[in-house]
């Protein structure tokens, strides 16, 4: 919500920055500057005030659960996922999921800590596909850990 | 950490956007052709790049959390980054968030026993107060557990 208010905001500030380019009137001038100030502030608050929100995107490839809740009313899961290697920076994301399905599992369903893929289900919603996820192994093809390097000293 | 990047691309085109807007504000010679098609398209550019930028970065913590008492859903410490990121949800509001607090060895060894004995506890709760230093939070976990301790 907040983040459409602010967009629909900067649309108008743009908007009337691009109007007054081709008014040419001196009074219309100071109000292009005014409201092309605004539109330079604009997307930086807009920035940190959704920040932490949950990505309306879903995500792709694998990824761990960290944590879950569905929405109180809406068919709307929101997760906390780990990236699985991407970075270290732990997502939230916002998948439309059947309500009924998810309760069909019990509220206490415990998605944490699985690696799932979101895969597309019936009637625009998502399905959480579970993956038997091996994390890769660091110590195949002879590599090894630093400590087992030999002395290069010696 | 791309998407980082590509948010600060698309924040500094924005401005450069704006900031061309605002030449041609004073520019007197706005009757050519090419330079009012020049004018829309960068108004367009102006319009489309923060929503793009904005949209990058959501999803991402929040590291300057707003103060109150949250309900937590889960967590992930990450020591490297001395950091630990909850998912959070304040009382009557549905949508959760994600905050990013500073590292600190007992809550992430608290965090840990939890995460180990999950059935144990009903709900974990965490008080916020962002204090003097917008930078470094103050936190602190509450842990209500399902059964008490006889």
């Amino acid at each position: 919500m907040t983040y459409l208010v602010y967009m629909i905001l900067h649309v108008l500030a743009v908007s009337i920055v691009v109007l007054t380019i081709f008014i040419k009137k001196p009074g219309f001038r100071l109000v292009g500057v005014v409201c092309g100030a605004v539109a330079i502030w604009l997307p930086l608050f807009m920035l940190l005030k959704t920040l932490g929100l949950p990505n309306p995107d879903t995500p792709s490839g694998k990824v761990r659960i960290l944590g879950s809740k569905m929405h109180d009313t809406e068919d709307v899961l929101y997760v906390f996922v780990d990236t699985l290697g991407r970075d270290k920076t732990p997502r939230v994301f916002s998948i439309p999921v059947e309500r009924k399905r998810y309760n069909r599992r019990g509220n206490a369903v415990d998605y944490t800590m699985q690696v799932v893929s979101v895969e597309p289900g019936d009637g625009g919603m998502f399905e959480l596909v579970y993956i038997d996820y091996e994390p890769p192994d660091l110590l195949k093809g002879g590599m090894m850990r630093r400590y087992q390097a030999p002395d290069s000293e010696r | 950490m791309t998407e980082l990047l590509t948010s600060i691309i698309l924040m500094a085109l924005q401005l450069a956007t704006v900031c061309l807007l605002f030449a041609m504000l004073f520019l007197h010679a706005t009757e050519r052709w090419w330079l009012r098609a020049a004018t829309l398209a960068l108004g367009a550019g102006a319009i489309v790049l923060p929503i793009l930028s904005v949209s990058a970065m959501l999803g991402h913590p929040d590291p300057w959390p707003s103060g109150g008492r949250y309900e937590v859903y889960g967590w992930d410490v990450n020591e490297s980054d001395e950091a630990i990121y909850v998912f959070v949800a304040a009382e009557g509001d549905p949508v959760p968030r994600q905050f990013k607090l500073p590292f600190d060895l007992k809550v992430a060894l608290r965090l840990q026993k939890a995460r180990e004995n999950r059935g144990g506890y009903h709900r974990i709760d965490i008080k916020i107060d962002p204090g003097k230093n917008r930078d470094r939070p103050e936190y602190e976990f509450i842990f209500v557990k399902a059964f008490e301790e006889e």
